[in-house]
């Protein structure tokens, strides 16, 4: 009976110090040792100077395994650039670098469970949402870096905030209004631009050039005179310029007259888009074979020096005319910095969730979650903004009495891979980028591009509860958001190569027709009910 | 027992290769059999491999959800047209050319010939991609040049985009990237053929076409049936360059995706580009379900037809 006593003792004495420990372990992971939002309050006084804060505290040498989703990243090693080795002077944070080489990879990487410590993407950025994959910023915030909360903008927190409650990124590149209306600031030099050759339009005497039916006019006389050239040349996978112009996104949600958002090709003026685009093609300027290319493609014949015009970008013109000089060809690109009027009517409103960029989570399987909360610190704080967005102030730049930036003549010479100054950006923040994008004014003969920035920053409209209209993954939705998207891709080109304006009319219908059948008014409701209550979020932070 | 024994140790080197095969095929075909019990499943990306048997069952759902969507039977006649006209024209161009080749009595020019014509199938997709492009673009490729330049067109031809070049496309270049490499396969039989069949039929004034009619063909029939059974289990893949998945990813394109699109590019794009495994791995197990189906039913046809079958 003793026996028996004892070990029943032995085994329920076994089992309550596993019990405990899988519950302080718990306790621990969960955060629950989290300061109270009363005993946050005491670092409100704390600023982003302050020697005090959490990411000065902790300097000694951290390594984080990183993947950056991005297969086009300039950039794929850490310390061998300046902007890495200063960083790492600063923080002590080095990072190996694991550069995406498919768009499916990070699929896996969640599938198989290996997730490196950190992660840097922009695509379904909603699956990782999940407490079970990632970090919820706020609770490493509260144990790690206190005085981090009341540094980041509530708006921002609101921006990034998941179903659940939690924050689990900060998206890059957000600008508050007060950022926004900064006059240095401009849009993201992503935005869609459309440009011709100046030197061709002088070659026909600069003829008026402030509409569509202008544009298609120019077109027709640069066929008469050059019929060897390619009129009109749109890169493949960016948004149209005429679409732009016209105010409409194949793929946005807009919110219409009666307050209900739309999937972005359902607006009725894509009808007249197609119809413009089709005439383009059936009036032999646009060839149905450019929607084909790869984009090494289009650059390869944009640089030809055979095409007239061309959309991409808005540094295409800047990055063409520098080849160009330096190749010899004659040819210079000027972007269009207006709004080209349709049918008498100027339609171009560039409606944007301004919510920001890419977003970078901090795996569960991080082995220093504090450190990586605190590097996040580092790269918010104004000091690592600047350093990674602009250089090292002194050796790659100092600021103006304007603020902007002046780089050293042969600044322009320097590649990326040597000065690291963009790639570590994971927090960067939008005015940052602005004022570097707008200091190229200042600093290279090529600045086109910031002229074109300037004028569309006129044409923004900011509505951030759009962005919560993107459905979550793994839902019917975000299902029938992807066939939305592929039927536009598949449905477009066929629109526009159409053999006449019925014949394109006909597949206009269709592919509405084809997206009732998909379920777009499902998804309507669906990102309309989200949107409303986005909305009273930010209106509720507003009053 | 002991004679089992005996037998297998000096079959010892056998074996063991045997065995190495036996295990890449557990490891590399059965063992990730398992996971296709996610096509009836709702499996989360998220929930990692223990998602396999935690997450719900959801019967036939993806299956429906692909048999109703739009593009299911345009997808299905791709892949079946593709497939189909790649197996009509690549499968005898290579015993054909193996035939030629057989019939060259000087032996540098057949090693020359053999050796350019088997080149191509070591250039990846990728690469013959860029070299289709360079060649037959609109704007500066070669061809178009050629063919405006000569008269032979009055414009450029869209042979990338325009959706009624793809198919042909497909076909010639995956006759021109494979047919060297299987021609190997058919002269090996061939160089197995007895040479005293061909002296007597020489001697009793057999011609050369009757000599390939009545003797080299029906000698090698066995390894053409079973490559053409080969051939047809693949058939959704490509046949014998097994190259549907490369040609439809890299030569598709928006404008000639109504024609281009097959069940595997649809699978990578709605599956897994996506993270819904659970949705591609039902496509694919009906591409496999049907493959499987078209060797019993090739193997069938086969031993009806000829008595020479796979199994």
């Amino acid at each position: 009976m003793r026996r028996i006593l004892l070990m029943l003792t032995s085994v329920l004495l076994i089992a309550t110090v596993f019990l405990t420990s899988c519950s302080s372990n718990k306790n621990g992971d969960s955060g629950s040792n989290a300061m109270s939002d009363e005993e946050l309050k005491k670092y409100e006084n704390v600023d982003w100077n302050s020697p005090e804060i959490s990411w000065k505290k902790a300097t000694e040498p951290v390594s984080f395994t990183s993947y950056l989703d991005f297969d086009w990243y300039p950039i794929d090693t850490w310390g061998k650039d300046d902007v890495s080795k200063e960083i790492t002077k600063r923080t002590g944070v080095s990072l190996e670098v694991t550069k995406s080489s498919d768009p499916q990879q990070l699929q896996v990487l969640v599938a198989a469970d290996e997730l490196p410590d950190l992660i840097f993407t922009d695509k379904q950025v909603e699956r990782f949402y999940n407490p079970d994959l990632v970090w919820a910023w706020d609770e490493l915030i509260k144990k790690y870096a206190p005085d981090f909360m009341h540094l980041i903008d509530p708006i921002e927190i609101i921006n990034n905030t998941a179903d659940d409650g939690h924050f689990y990124t900060l998206k890059t590149h957000y600008n508050n209004e007060k950022a926004w209306a900064d006059p240095r600031n401009l849009p993201s030099p992503g935005d869609p631009g459309l440009y011709v050759r100046e030197d061709i339009l002088n070659e026909l005497g600069n003829p008026p050039l402030d509409s569509f039916e202008d544009m298609l006019n120019v077109f027709r006389m640069v066929k008469e005179k050059y019929p060897d050239m390619v009129v009109y040349l749109p890169h493949p996978t960016w948004t149209s310029a005429f679409m732009d112009f016209l105010g409409l996104r194949s793929a946005n949600p807009y919110e219409d007259e009666q307050g209900n958002i739309r999937f972005g090709f359902m607006h009725p003026d894509f009808e007249e888009y197609f119809k413009y685009m089709n005439q383009l093609y059936r009036e032999g300027f646009l060839s149905g074979e450019s929607f084909a290319y790869k984009p090494e493609q289009f650059f390869q014949i944009v640089r030809s020096g055979k095409v007239f015009a061309a959309s991409y970008n808005s540094g295409l013109a800047d990055e063409t005319n520098k080849i160009f000089d330096d190749g010899g060809i004659k040819g210079h690109f000027v972007p269009i910095t207006k709004a080209l009027t349709y049918k008498g009517e100027d339609k171009l409103k560039i409606i944007d969730a301004s919510v920001g960029w890419a977003s970078l989570f901090i795996s569960k399987k991080v082995k220093d979650p504090a450190r990586a909360i605190q590097y996040m610190q580092f790269l918010k704080s104004p000091e690592g903004d600047s350093l990674t967005q602009w250089g090292i102030e002194n050796e790659h730049y100092t600021l103006n009495d304007d603020g902007l930036l002046q780089r050293s003549p042969d600044f322009i010479n320097k590649k990326v891979t040597e000065t690291g100054i963009g790639p570590w950006y994971f927090q960067a923040s939008g005015l940052g980028e602005g004022v570097a994008v707008s200091s190229g004014a200042l600093n290279s003969k090529y600045h086109s591009g910031v002229e074109l920035l300037k004028f569309r920053k006129t044409r923004y409209v900011r509505n951030p509860a759009l962005s919560f209209t993107k459905p979550q993954a793994d839902t019917d939705e975000f299902n029938i958001n992807v066939k939305l998207t592929e039927l536009y891709l598949n449905s477009q080109v066929g629109i526009i190569t159409a053999a006449n304006e019925d014949e394109a009319i006909s597949k206009y219908k269709k592919m509405l027709e084809d997206a009732k059948k998909i379920g777009v008014e499902k998804l309507e409701k669906y990102m309309t009910e989200r949107y409303l209550k986005a909305k009273e979020k930010y209106d509720a932070v507003a009053e | 027992m002991p004679n089992i024994w005996r037998r297998l140790r000096g079959q010892l080197f056998y074996q063991v290769c045997a065995l190495m095969g036996i295990a890449f095929l557990l490891v590399f075909a059965y063992t990730p059999m398992v996971g296709l019990i996610i096509a009836f499943k709702n499996f989360k990306l998220t929930s990692g491999i223990p998602g396999f048997i935690t997450s719900e069952w959801v019967g036939f759902k993806w299956f429906i959800e692909f048999y109703n969507d739009i593009n299911f039977w345009q997808i299905i006649r791709n892949t079946v047209a593709i497939s189909l006209l790649k197996l009509f024209f690549t499968f005898p161009i290579p015993i054909l050319f193996a035939l030629v080749l057989n019939e060259v009595r000087k032996h540098s020019v057949k090693r020359t010939v053999q050796t350019v014509s088997y080149l191509p199938h070591f250039i990846s997709w990728i690469v013959v991609s860029g070299m289709i492009f360079s060649f037959f673009n609109e704007q500066t490729g070669v061809v178009n040049h050629f063919l405006v330049s000569t008269g032979l067109a009055d414009k450029p031809i869209s042979f990338l985009s325009d959706p009624a070049y793809f198919w042909p496309m497909a076909v010639l270049s995956d006759i021109w990237k494979e047919m060297g490499w299987w021609t190997i396969i058919f002269l090996a039989a061939i160089v197995g053929v007895d040479p005293a069949l061909y002296e007597a039929a020489v001697v009793d004034g057999a011609s050369r076409m009757q000599r390939i009619w009545y003797i080299t063909l029906p000698t090698i029939k066995g390894t053409i049936i079973i490559v053409l059974i080969l051939s047809i289990g693949n058939l959704f893949g490509g046949g014998l360059g097994g190259s549907n998945f490369e040609q439809s990813y890299l030569l598709g394109n928006p404008v000639n995706n109504g024609v281009s699109e097959i069940l595997q590019t649809y699978t990578l794009k709605m599956g897994l580009a996506q993270g819904r495994y659970s949705y591609a791995t039902a496509i694919g197990l009906i591409q496999s379900v049907i493959s499987l189906l078209l060797i019993y039913l090739s193997n069938y046809l086969s031993k009806r037809f000829s008595g020479v079958g796979l199994f």
